[in-house]
């Protein structure tokens, strides 16, 4: 296992793109100190910001501790295999473009969490910001697969633009949750914000709080307990989200946006 | 060798290659996961004019299913991954998808996927909808009771088809009644179905006929009421014969089944029973040998 | 100030005489002869048996104009994932790879010994943002073609059966209003054919509203661009870019010219024959023909490289078509006041692609069978063939063949088998590679004082470090001088002082304006005397303006 140690808040954003447990495994503490990160447009090295600890040797675990942790970018940006831990919060564009492994944030994540990921799993113990899974500016698609859970709420933009996997928000989303939604499955706990899945195409949103304001360009279609709903259920159970699975029993569908391709839906309670 | 006072004959049976796969059906109740089963399994006891052979594996409790429900477990051989292709698209289609509150999912993880939800979706009319969960992709086509939920594609392995053997009696109740107990405790095995009526063939074949365009006829040679004017393998004795054939997932499952089955079939003879024997082809068609005594050592 | 470049091997390609070991002499931003007076260098560069050679000119590269910022737009990935950190306190950061930002632009080539650009599609009427988007551009020298043939006004005229006197008042008139250092024609009529639901255009097609044809359009230019002076012959981007068999259409633009100079660029995507099982295959060797039996052609070549980029052209007919060839599935088509726009594509080239294998071998056998290294330039045409950054790769493709051979071993065998590129012994020589890249772009643009070492030039210096990994040697040379300042050192970039504005300005009886004005007012939204850039605009904004001279001899027919 591998530690970093955040000495102090870095005096702006530090982007710790690339420094993650499959790329790090292979490295000593002196590799490991000269690492090149950007702090805001100037680069820096690893070993100038954190305190880093070998123990044990072969194995894909990278811990990293410290307050302040809400100044550290795109943590976990581009892992492919292994586990990352934060301990504490991280700033925007956690697991920028994941392809596989593990991420837990034990603290909060800046905006942008998730976007760009292909394959792995997210989870954030705290709230997150805007645009979770969503899409950057000039991308034309959030996140394309693999799995988030954010323990507490999200702001606005959940899944914006989202084509493939399964963002679960225990707490409440902000606006435009599952805007221009692709496909891809949002669940959320709490609350939803106004505006959700406007302009989507397909996909699923399973509101799971207190019904939201729905654009008329939903359709209602009724009250199902459909087998969808039953896997769903499945695979919450399986991430360890049991209370919230047993929350899907019968809903009511409406699909939408009959203004977009409008082959998505929202489900929420009757 | 003598089993229970059994002449068990020095031969083997000989198998051939198959592709296989298994579908998981769900329902609300066991009896309509039954009635897919049956349904989706019906006319599939020989390739030869059936495209599939298929049976029920065995029953599955709602624990044991992807969407928590009751389901069966269904078996499906066919000589290529083309006709397998096929036959469960047209199965699939025509029995489970018109089956009331059935779902469909692959309950094989193995070798190169086969379409199947992937094929069957265009039923949707562009109002079906892919729903991707952990590493599973399912179709979600709207049916008159709600949705039918088909998993896009399923595994398939190469499988051993037409493992068999004979039974040879006194007469056609013995007989019978020796197979039925065969087919009762092979049925509790994994991995294998015996895909003709109720587990059992009356029809051993050969190769070829008399007739042209005919590719099998009757097996002369063990049908008792001709035994005096042909080349017979029945000793003067036996006036009945029935066969039970096997195709399961692998060699050893085949196997199993078979050894399994001699034993029911022998124990407890009253002497109806006068030997087992199986049916091969001289070892030259098929590459899986399964030799009597080896099974029952 | 005077440096002394010392112990290095010179190669100049504009001069005629062999390799020389010699020092070479700069004082301030000139070169100069050595001292006689005995006067000392006030300091001296240790370039023992380096290849001392000009600054490097990209003779068509898109760097600036709408449609660069479009390309950076359609792919947010490429800024993403190639940051570009600050280097030092006078430098700035940038990012990009494909469609860099403009610092990252200006930097990267010259850490690479490039000290001019040539941008290659400036549409008319967004000529002041294409200039201030230029300057932007550090340390190297710039300037832009102006795209001609499509826009309304010469094709009415054209119509008209307009003299050709009228023709090139326009033309001399357009460079001026657009500080335009070269004229260029892309898909000469196929653009405004398109506006009419044209996929395609021959090139005795005519082009349906106008009637006129793409031979006569390129006619009247070539013949125009010559009369009136300007050094660079008309640049001419062929119609069917792309299409299999369009080396037919290649060499009847050759003969459209009439005997004229013409340049005709990215030859690669213009070279391709219908043979074969595909439909798809190589006509270099035609047009390398052509080029030899012509002196009045000049090619650059647009070689593909391998991986991700952007397409980036002011041919919105082609770009349409390939469209659905987009990868990422996202593209861009647009147009300015029915005068020039560009179409956006982003591309993937793969050698495991058979015709992507083959055009790449198409680019290469284009290298290697044009036998005069000042009639062929290497460009990539970027980013439509590769970055820029992919030079370096190029220059040892072309000079060292057992390299080539183990790339070509690499890529779809039936293209490999369909190239002739496998028997190609040549390799070009460092001094081939010096005409290609610096004496060859200068002579073609009229840049008189650059791309060669003689006293009098601008100090445009670049040394070498040798390297058996000529890519390496390309990618990061030792000393990189701009002007007398030495900008990049082993790569790394160490000032950035700001490159000049090369323009060309002709001259033309002012009557021509009264006749545009009136255009102007009737079709184009903004107005006539907004138009052009005004004399000193560009100063005034901060442009150091360099103009050069058009050629004596020139005089109307
Ligand atoms: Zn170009």
């Amino acid at each position: 296992m591998i530690t970093l140690a955040l000495r102090s808040r870095p005096p702006g954003r530090l982007s710790l793109a690339g420094v993650t447990p499959d790329r790090l495994a292979a490295l000593d503490e002196t590799a490991i100190a000269k690492l090149p990160v950007r702090l805001g447009n100037r680069q820096t090295a690893l070993g100038d910001w954190f305190d880093i600890r070998i123990a044990g040797a072969g194995e894909d675990k990278l811990v990293i501790s410290g307050a302040g942790g809400d100044r550290l970018d795109q943590v976990g940006g581009m892992m492919a295999s292994g586990e990352l831990t934060v301990e504490g919060d991280v700033g925007a564009r956690a697991g920028l473009a994941m392809t596989g492994g593990r991420l837990t944030v034990s603290g909060s994540a800046g905006d942008a969490a998730a976007t760009a990921m292909r394959d792995g799993e997210i989870r954030i113990g705290g709230d997150v910001g805007e645009a979770l899974g969503g899409a950057l500016p000039g991308e034309r698609v959030g996140m394309r697969g693999g799995t988030v859970v954010v323990a507490r709420n999200a702001q606005s933009g959940v899944g914006d633009r989202m084509r493939r996997g399964l963002v679960v928000v225990v707490g409440s989303a902000g606006a435009f949750c599952g805007a221009r939604l692709a496909a891809g499955t949002i669940v959320v706990g709490g609350g939803i914000g106004d505006h959700p899945g406007i302009a989507m195409r397909r996909g699923s949103i399973v509101a799971l709080g207190a019904a939201p304001r729905l654009a008329p360009s939903f359709a209602d279609c009724g009250v199902h307990d459909l087998i969808a709903q039953h896997l769903l259920a499945r695979r919450l159970a399986l991430l360890g989200l049991g209370t919230l699975a047993s929350r899907i029993g019968p809903l009511r569908r409406f699909m939408g946006d009959q203004a977009e391709a409008g082959r998505g839906e929202i489900l929420v309670p009757r | 060798m003598i089993l229970d006072g059994v002449e068990i004959e020095d031969t083997f049976a000989e198998a051939f290659g198959m592709r296989a796969t298994r579908l998981i059906v769900t329902a609300d109740t066991p009896r309509w996961a039954r009635i897919a089963g049956d349904t989706a399994t019906g006319f599939a006891t020989s390739v030869i004019a059936c495209g599939a052979e298929a049976g029920i594996e065995r029953d599955l409790s709602a624990e044991e299913t992807p969407d928590g429900r009751p389901g069966i477990a269904l078996l499906f051989f066919a000589v290529s991954r083309d006709a397998l292709t096929k036959a469960l698209r047209d199965r699939v289609g025509q029995c489970v998808l018109t089956c009331p509150g059935t779902a469909c999912y692959s309950g094989l993880d193995e070798g190169e996927r086969l379409p199947l939800g992937r094929s069957l979706r265009y039923f949707g009319d562009g109002y079906q909808a892919a729903k991707r969960l952990g590493d599973k992709r399912y179709w979600r086509i709207p049916v008159m009771d709600g949705e039918f939920v088909c998993e896009d594609t399923v595994g398939q392995v190469k499988a051993v088809g037409g493992g068999n053997f004979l039974i040879l009696g006194k007469t056609h109740r013995g007989v019978l009644a020796a197979a039925e107990r065969a087919v009762e405790q092979m049925r509790r095995l994994i991995g294998v179905i015996m895909p003709f009526p109720g587990g059992i063939a009356r029809s051993g074949s050969k190769i070829g006929s008399r007739y042209k365009g005919l590719v099998a006829s009757t097996n002369d040679a063990y049908c008792p009421t001709i035994k005096g004017i042909v080349k017979t393998a029945l000793p003067p004795s036996v006036d009945a014969v029935l066969e039970i054939v096997i195709d399961g997932l692998n060699e050893a499952a085949v196997g199993a089944a078979m050894a399994t089955g001699i034993r029911a079939a022998c124990a407890g003879n009253d002497g109806e029973i006068l030997r087992i024997t199986a049916g091969n082809y001289g070892g030259k068609l098929g590459p899986f040998h399964f030799r009597l005594h080896e099974l029952l050592a | 100030m005077i440096t002394r470049i010392a112990g290095g091997r010179i190669i100049d390609g504009a001069e005629d005489e062999g390799d020389a070991k010699r020092d070479l002499w700069i004082e301030d931003d000139r070169i100069v002869a050595a001292p006689t007076d005995g006067r000392p260098a006030d300091r001296t560069i240790d370039a023992t048996e380096h290849l001392v050679m000009a600054g490097a000119i990209d003779i068509h590269s898109h760097i600036a104009g709408g449609k660069v910022n479009l390309g950076r737009l359609l792919s947010p990935a490429d800024h993403r994932e190639n940051p570009v950190e600050r280097a030092g306190a006078a430098l700035r950061s940038g990012s990009g790879l494909t469609t860099p930002s403009t610092f990252t632009t200006g930097f990267r080539y010259a850490a690479m010994g490039y000290t001019a650009v040539f941008e290659p599609a400036m549409v008319a009427s967004n000529a002041r943002a294409t200039h201030l988007e230029m300057a932007d551009v550090p340390i190297v020298d710039k300037g832009a073609y102006v795209m001609l043939g499509n826009d309304e006004y010469l094709l009415r005229r054209l119509a008209a059966a307009a003299e050709q006197g009228e023709i090139n008042d326009y033309v001399a008139w357009m460079m001026q209003a657009t500080a335009a250092h070269a004229v260029k024609v892309v898909n000469p009529g196929g653009i405004s054919a398109f506006k009419f639901n044209a996929r395609g255009l021959e090139i005795d097609e005519p082009v349906p509203h106008h009637g006129v044809t793409p031979r006569r359009i390129v006619a009247a230019l070539a013949r125009a661009v010559h009369e009136i002076g300007v050094p660079h012959p008309l640049h001419v981007h062929c119609n069917n870019l792309g299409m299999p068999g369009n080396v037919e259409t290649t060499l009847a633009t050759i003969a459209a010219a009439e005997g004229y100079p013409i340049h005709l660029t990215h030859v690669q995507f213009h070279s391709y024959g219908s043979e074969g099982k595909r439909g798809f295959s190589s006509a270099a060797h035609r047009i390398a023909e052509a080029v030899a039996q012509n002196p009045n052609v000049s090619i650059d070549v647009g070689q593909i490289m391998f991986g991700a980029t952007m397409t980036e052209s002011g041919d919105t007919q082609a770009q349409f078509r390939n469209r659905s060839l987009a990868d990422p599935d996202t593209w861009i088509s647009m147009d300015i006041e029915c005068d020039g726009g560009c179409g956006l594509v982003p591309m993937r080239y793969r050698d495991s692609n058979f015709v992507n294998a083959l055009q790449w071998t198409i680019g290469l056998e284009l290298f290697l069978l044009v036998e005069d290294p000042w009639r062929v330039f290497l460009t990539t045409d970027h980013p439509n063939g590769g970055p820029f950054a992919s030079y370096p790769h190029l220059v040892r493709l072309l000079t060292d063949r057992s390299h080539r051979e183990d790339c070509l071993a690499q890529i779809h065998p039936a293209a490999r088998k369909a190239s002739t590129l496998a028997g190609m012994t040549r390799e070009y020589t460092m001094r081939e590679i010096a005409i290609m890249t610096r004496a060859g772009p200068a002579r073609s643009l009229g840049l008189s004082e650059r791309g060669h070492l003689a006293p009098g030039a601008v100090a445009d210096v670049v040394a070498y470090r040798p390297d058996s990994d000529v890519a390496a040697m390309f990618r990061a040379p030792a000393h990189v001088f701009k002007s007398g300042v030495e900008v990049a050192r082993d790569g790394a970039i160490l000032a950035a002082p700001s490159g000049t504005t090369q323009l060309v300005r002709p001259a033309y009886d002012r009557q021509v304006e009264r006749h545009v004005r009136r255009f102007f007012d009737d079709h184009m939204t903004i107005g006539f005397d907004h138009f052009p850039l005004a004399a000193g605009e560009l100063a005034d904004a901060g442009l150091a303006v360099a103009e050069q001279q058009c050629r004596p001899s020139a005089g109307r027919a």
